[in-house]
């Protein structure tokens, strides 16, 4: 399944990211050529075998539950824009989008 | 030519604890060589050096007062610039976070504060670790030491090229897919990535959290054993971080490897490797012989599946990880955009590299509805299976060399427009981020004037046996005490 231009339109939308059309073009076929690659895996026989989600196996050690202070996370000071203890930003719906 | 910018880290030891030097002479004699080779290595994005010399004046009047310090107080160390340091500035190289102050300090760098070393500065990374030169930067590229026009690797490119041109006798990188040990290949130093948990990742800001670790540049393996002593140990603040018990990574090194098991994949001594690569390969496993270990070709073919495996888990988990920039907190936004979605948008479409957004592009979209079991979850089998097969491997084996790298340090641009090219030269590290596994990259020699890599892998939290080879092999050698050619040379 070759990956088109409408799936990278898709995915750039989905990715929230903006990215100008002479860049585009580009990206296209390094993913292309990153995708088919990724197609060596199909020789693989998969059936028997479960997904991992981590390298080591462990599990979550647990602490009381108290709380603990985080001190002064510097919100305000990397906030672009702060109002009133919250960040502000722009309108949800208006606009181009 | 200044005898302090070559010791070793027991050397630096002695000499402050005999008051043969202060640490306060340590620092400014490393700031003076920065002074002198950092304008054309540029392993540097900022310097600490009132920060660090404070430190080192509190180790000197310490030290006069008779007071017992740490191991390593005292003695310089740098650090990649994806760990937070309070206060400081954290860029993760990348424009996004070029003004982000970090709120808190990693665990792994406090507990370098709390030894009392001096932190000289950042170091230059591929944006957000992303990349194997540290092209990717968006401040500036970082050169090799041996040879100006190449690549130092990648991502941890800055944290090497420092130790690599006597900036600073150690340094802290990160690796998900081969960013510590590769850079220390194609600089010609000593990289380690411990076990999977090993090393408290809080701190560090995420790449892929399931492949992310934190470890030592030097020029030694034993003096990359005593930073692992500092950084080691479970941390409350990490879920993922290990209970395993850490030991003094130093205390066994001059135990024999008379005996040692050692397993070589024939993938990696194949044509995909650089006849010179594997001639310098070839020639260290003969050293390893002489001095009693025994080691065999084997099947892994499993190689052959890891960049593809890599490329599709480590820009998922980075498609996530990187969602949190986007515009409403971490400094960078588009300030005119009509709205919420727009702001999102344009502020990552500008805040980050072309790299950073094409993991971003590619991690989403084999995340997406209709193409995950195609790609993610194959890639999640596919690791199950890499696993597997390092576990039957370390059933026969005591360790697996391989070169570290397929070829010698790469000239920069030559794999600017094709990023697959860039991927396929990582296919010798990621299996040990795949599989959670300690590896070491050691200097092997000179290929084409340039350093090759000899890359040690162990068994899960057995980062004690793949030391050992190294220093072993350290003690029969001298390729880790060869120098670069430095223009400037090193200062008095």
């Amino acid at each position: 399944m070759e990956f088109s231009k409408d799936a990278l339109d898709h995915v750039i939308h989905l990715s929230h990211l903006r990215v100008a059309p002479e860049k585009k073009d580009a990206y296209l076929k390094q993913l292309q050529d990153i995708l088919k690659y990724m197609d060596k895996l199909n020789a693989l026989d998969l059936s028997d075998t479960d997904a991992a989600t981590h390298s080591i196996e462990a599990s979550t050690p647990l602490r009381e539950d108290v709380v603990v202070e985080s001190g002064d996370l510097l919100l305000e000071k990397n906030a672009p824009k702060w109002d009133d203890h919250a960040f502000e930003v722009p309108q949800i719906l208006g606009g181009d989008d | 030519m200044s005898q302090w910018l070559t010791a070793s880290l027991a050397e630096l030891h002695k000499a402050l604890r005999s008051g043969d030097v202060t640490s306060t002479e340590l620092v400014n004699v490393h700031f003076n060589q920065t002074d002198a080779i950092d304008s054309s290595v540029k392993g540097y994005l900022t310097l600490s050096k009132e920060s660090a010399l404070k430190t080192a004046a509190d180790v000197d009047a310490d030290l006069k007062a008779g007071k017992d310090l740490p191991y390593l107080a005292g003695i310089p160390i740098a650090l990649k610039d994806n760990l937070s340091v309070k206060n400081g500035i954290t860029t993760c190289g990348s424009q996004f976070l070029k003004n982000f102050e970090a709120p808190y300090t990693a665990t792994s760098v406090q507990r370098l504060i709390d030894e009392r070393m001096p932190l000289m500065g950042k170091a230059n990374l591929d944006e957000f670790a992303m990349g194997s030169s540290t092209e990717n930067s968006s401040f500036h590229t970082t050169s090799n030491p041996w040879d100006l026009d190449r690549v130092p690797g990648g991502s941890s490119g800055g944290s090497a090229a420092v130790v690599a041109s006597y900036q600073v006798p150690v340094s802290l990188g990160s690796d998900t897919g081969g960013s510590i040990r590769q850079p220390a290949a194609f600089c010609g130093i000593t990289g380690l990535k411990p076990t999977y948990g090993r090393v408290s990742r809080y701190g560090l800001v995420a790449f892929a959290s399931s492949l992310d670790q934190i470890g030592p540049f030097a020029r030694s393996a034993e003096d990359a054993a005593a930073v692992l002593n500092v950084i080691s140990g479970q941390d409350p603040a990490d879920s993922t971080s290990s209970a395993e018990p850490v030991p003094d990574f130093t205390a066994n090194l001059t135990q024999s490897i008379e005996g040692l098991k050692i397993g070589v994949p024939s993938v990696l001594l194949g044509k995909m490797v650089s006849p010179n690569v594997r001639e310098t390969v070839l020639s260290a496993l003969a050293v390893l012989t002489d001095l009693g270990a025994t080691w065999e070709e084997v099947d892994f073919d499993l190689f052959d599946y890891a960049v593809s495996t890599y490329y599709i888990l480590a820009p998922a988990e980075a498609s996530a990880n990187l969602a949190r920039f986007d515009g409403v907190r971490y400094t960078s936004r588009d300030m005119n955009a009509p709205n919420l979605v727009e702001m999102y948008k344009n502020s990552r479409g500008e805040g980050f590299g072309p790299e950073v957004q094409r993991r971003i592009i590619l991690g989403t979209y084999v995340l997406s509805s209709g193409y995950y079991d195609a790609y993610y979850l194959k890639a999640q089998k596919v690791r199950t299976k890499i696993k597997a097969g390092f576990t039957d491997f370390f059933k026969k084996y005591d360790v697996m060399i391989t070169p570290t790298t397929p070829t010698v340090a790469f000239k920069k641009g030559d794999h600017a427009s094709n990023p697959l090219e860039m991927y396929l030269a990582d296919i010798a590290t990621i299996p040990a981020n795949m599989a959670g596994l300690p590896g070491l990259s050691v200097p092997a020699g000179l290929a084409d004037d340039m350093p090759v890599g000899l890359q040690i892998l162990g068994k899960p939290f057995d980062e004690e046996t793949i030391l050992r080879v190294g220093h072993q092999f350290q003690q029969k050698t001298t390729h880790h005490t060869q120098r670069p050619p430095l223009e400037g040379g090193l200062v008095q």
